[in-house]
């Protein structure tokens, strides 16, 4: 075909005229404008381009009588030269035949595709057809459009109709694809009126009769009832969220090659708006190879979810387009003025207020239809945190379904799924199972208004992380509270549990009462400060100094006290709880034994800190120990509390003096930490 | 002389240990033994007390609320917490509520005879760990009152020796005072925690707009 289109373009007249040289004069034949217009179809009248044909034929006999002379304005200058005429060769074919040559190859070549991919499809078929009719126009345009001055005016005449009954044809086809795609509207066979009435529109512009323009106006009436198809297959597709964003766009991109085509090329002529058209109508049938190209893709529903994010964008970017054209539109009718310069007040009204508008647009669209995570922090963290997992798993679905607004509730997904990821071309989105929930599959995004997109699973990325992260701290939190309780039962049997069993098994029931009290004021101490793994040495300090003066005053024996130098304020080394228990058992034992057996006036208590270790000494004035070898209860005691800690315990006769006892023990400072500077 | 007093206490073995000692004391008064504060109140609105011993926490309420209630109605009465698993910031709590000491149960009967008697004779008993709380208090509430609830630097000293573990005549020897300046101090720094505390009723109750009648008048 496009063998044949070159081989016929070869066959006509050519001049070897300079570059961008305008003939003005051939042989005797002065040319008009008209003679040199790219598209005889925007004359308008059949008499007017029956005219034209004549004069093609007349220019066309001339330029093969050799040699001619022909006269050319060059850079406003007239030259006059007697030239040869032959042939055009190959290379003076201009880059505009080619490129409607290609333009009609490529629409082919992807229609075939389509067609050969699903062939059974009736939406595929006009596809097809569309794509078929391309060349159909473009190529006999080719040849006529890029004659040099003129060709064989028959000739003229039938690529101009082969051009017109191509251009109806695929506005027939166009009408076919949006009745058909994505739902048939009606049976195919009904296309067969539309094809019978343009058929007729054709037959007419064949024969050059009826009205001016049929071709102009049915094509655009084409349009305007393949719009209306759109439409209504639009409404139709309302709970078809797949459908939809095909459709959306399928008439997007439509719309985009048609009336960019239409709108730039066609219609300014033939509203009269203009004498030309804003793009040579060469390039401009290339707006149909983007369009078949996006419809192809659309036809395939390769991944419509993607472009569905996109047409938005384009949508938007057209309507700017519609805008500023028809801004153009408005000011050339109003100032009559030069196109160029109302263009260019048209793109400054679009800057103020179009952009402006787009954003606002822009804004108002996407914000409302893709999901976000903001506001919702509050009800992870409550999902997160749930008292059970079926508790879990409900505020995780309405969490989900305030997010997604799926048109069914979240339902729980069967196969694993590690990571969020579409399905079904993004009818549904997969969930991943998070801490130990099932994974969700959520269908219909926004009650079926649309369909999942990339950002909703970068949404679903978010939202699955920020509940890994709360049920994790959840879990560690869960974790601590397990670990403190063990604590605390471990602390109960060592230190209140041992006390008790010591009083309930000790035969001596002054010590049973010791013992008993020992283990209230430890309870009490639990209770007071929990049950810390550490004390300051400060506070204990004193609290065992008030303790211990007061029962020795009961029992009219006085106490003098010498602590380790603390800095004033300051609360002291900090030490585990088991050698701050050791220490007060140790000093209580003491204590009681001088109140129970030494019969003194006066006790020494010193405690001392070294580096480490603390020492400990009590010293009475009393009657001494008795006959060595019956050591008391209480004094093994403190020799057993004194090992269990790794410590020294020495009992014996007071240093210095022939009279009382004297108590010593040395217990080593482990896992001390730093002094707690007190507030 | 005390005459009646009033017992409040939930165990009856408690209760009557500590009768005994009161008895034994205070040469055979007139002794109340109520189990619940609501017996208590009871007694509270028919008879006069010039001492009450209080348990905290019972099985209908709060010890406090007695507190309360006697300090508003009987301000002649001695009120003493008696406890024994009570946390610090409960006996402070009782004592910013009108209790002029508190004895601990689980001491021995010879300590809480001690301890009593000196209650008895107006020294009012403060252990390290309650002064230590006193000074937490009024370092996080003090600022915002007035002056008649804020420590004096003197009363604070002392409360810094007692909270180290010295006695009253240790504090007295250390600070070069006698030991009933001490003793006044220590008194002084009860009543300015039960101003705080009535003090801070007062803030919140204007807070919550229930004294603007009075400003209005």
């Amino acid at each position: 075909m496009a063998f044949l289109t070159a081989l016929v373009a070869l066959r006509q007249p050519y001049l070897d005229l300079p570059p961008g040289a305008v003939p003005v004069q051939v042989a005797d034949i002065p040319l008009t404008e008209t003679d040199l217009i790219q598209e005889p179809d925007q004359l308008g009248n059949y008499d007017v381009i029956r005219a034209f044909h004549a004069r093609q034929d007349v220019l066309a006999d001339a330029l093969r009588v050799d040699p001619v002379t022909v006269t050319y304005r060059l850079d406003s200058v007239e030259h006059t030269e007697t030239l040869s005429p032959h042939n055009r060769h190959m290379g003076d074919l201009p880059f505009a035949f080619w490129f409607q040559i290609g333009v009609g190859m490529v629409s082919l070549c992807i229609g075939g595709w389509v067609l050969g991919l699903r062939r059974e499809d009736w939406g595929a078929r006009m596809f097809a057809l569309t794509a078929l009719m391309v060349p159909v126009f473009t190529m006999p345009a080719a040849i006529y459009s890029t004659r040099q001055i003129a060709i064989d005016g028959d000739l003229f005449r039938l690529l101009s109709s082969l051009n017109g009954v191509g251009a109806l044809a695929f506005g027939v086809a166009l009408i076919g694809l949006f009745s058909q795609y994505p739902k048939p509207l009606f049976r195919p066979r009904w296309l067969l009126i539309p094809a019978a009435i343009y058929g007729a529109v054709a037959v007419m512009h064949i024969l050059q009769s009826g009205p001016d323009n049929a071709v102009g106006f049915g094509t655009l009436s084409q349009m305007a009832l393949a719009l209306v198809l759109g439409v209504v297959q639009w409404i139709l597709s309302r709970r078809e969220p797949l459908n939809r964003a095909g459709l959306r766009w399928f008439i997007l991109i439509s719309l985009l090659g048609c009336s960019l085509f239409i709108g730039l090329s066609a219609a300014p002529v033939i509203l009269g708006l203009s004498e030309d058209g804003l793009i040579p109508q060469g390039y401009a049938f290339a707006f149909f190879n983007i369009m078949h190209i996006g419809l192809a893709l659309g036809v395939l529903r390769y991944k419509v979810f993607n472009l569905d994010r996109w047409s938005y964008y384009i949508w938007l970017w057209l309507s700017g387009m519609v805008l500023i054209l028809v801004l153009d539109v408005v000011l050339i009718r109003l100032l009559q003025s030069q196109p160029w310069v109302s263009l260019g007040a048209a793109l400054l009204i679009a800057g103020f207020v179009y952009f402006p508008l787009r954003q606002l647009l822009l804004r108002l669209l996407m914000q409302r239809r893709s999901a976000t995570l903001s506001g919702r922090m509050a009800q992870i963290v409550n999902c997160a945190l749930a008292p059970s997992q079926r508790e879990q798993a409900d505020r995780w679905d309405v969490l989900l379904n305030d997010i997604y607004q799926p048109l069914a509730p979240p339902e729980r997904c069967v196969d694993p799924v590690d990571a969020p990821r579409l399905a079904e071309s993004g009818l549904s989105l997969l969930i991943p199972g998070v801490d130990g929930l099932d994974p969700r599959r959520l269908r219909y995004a926004q009650k079926g208004r649309r369909l999942f997109t990339p950002s909703d699973l970068e949404v679903a990325a978010n939202l699955v992380q920020m509940h890994d992260l709360a049920a994790e701290s959840r879990h560690s939190y869960e974790r601590g509270v397990i670990l403190e309780r063990d604590r605390i039962s471990r602390d109960i049997h060592d230190n209140i549990g041992a006390q008790l069993l010591s009083a309930l098994h000790s035969p001596e029931p002054q010590r049973k009462d010791d013992l008993l009290r020992d283990s209230l004021n430890d309870l009490r101490a639990i209770i007071n400060d929990g049950f810390q793994a550490e004390y300051a040495l400060g506070p204990v300090l004193a609290d065992l100094r008030t303790e211990t003066t007061r029962r020795l005053e009961a029992g009219d024996v006085r106490c003098s006290w010498t602590g380790p130098d603390l800095p004033d304020g300051e609360d002291g080394p900090v030490l585990p709880f088991e050698l701050i228990n050791g220490l007060r058992s140790i000093l209580r034992e003491a204590v009681s034994n001088v109140l129970r057996h030494a019969n003194a006036r006066h006790t020494d208590i010193a405690i001392s800190l070294g580096a480490q270790s603390i020492d400990l000494r009590v010293a009475d004035d009393g009657c001494g120990l008795p006959v060595i070898g019956q050591i008391g209860n209480g004094t093994s005691n403190i020799a057993e509390r004194a090992a269990a800690l790794d410590g020294q315990a020495m009992i014996g006769r007071r240093s210095g003096t022939a009279i009382g006892t004297q108590v010593t023990v040395t217990l080593p400072i482990r896992l001390m930490t730093l002094p707690k500077v007190a507030e | 002389m005390i005459e009646r007093v009033l017992i409040l206490e939930d165990i009856r073995q408690s209760r009557e240990f500590l009768a005994a000692i009161v008895a034994r004391i205070l040469n055979a008064p007139e002794i109340a033994k109520e189990a619940t504060l609501r017996g208590a109140e009871h007694a509270c609105g028919r008879y006069r007390f010039d001492l009450a011993l209080v348990d905290l926490s019972l099985p209908d309420g709060d010890g406090t609320t007695l507190l309360r209630k006697l300090t508003a109605e009987q301000p002649d009465c001695i009120c003493v917490v008696t406890t024994v698993m009570a946390t610090d910031s409960t006996i402070v709590g009782a004592l910013a509520a009108g209790a002029q000491g508190y004895l601990l149960k689980s001491d021995p009967e010879q300590l809480l005879e001690h301890h009593l008697r000196l209650l008895m004779d107006g020294v009012p008993p403060l252990s390290p760990q309650i002064a230590r709380r006193i000074m937490q208090h009024f370092q996080l509430t003090g600022p915002t009152h007035e002056a008649t609830s804020t420590l004096t630097k003197r009363e604070t000293e002392v409360l810094r020796l007692i909270a180290r573990g010295l006695r009253v005549a240790e504090a007295a020897e250390a600070l070069g005072l006698a030991e009933s300046t001490v003793i006044t101090h220590i008194k002084a720094v009860y009543r300015k925690l039960e101003i705080s505390n009535r003090a801070e009723a007062a803030l919140h109750a204007s807070r919550l707009g229930l004294l603007s009648g009075d400003s209005a008048d």
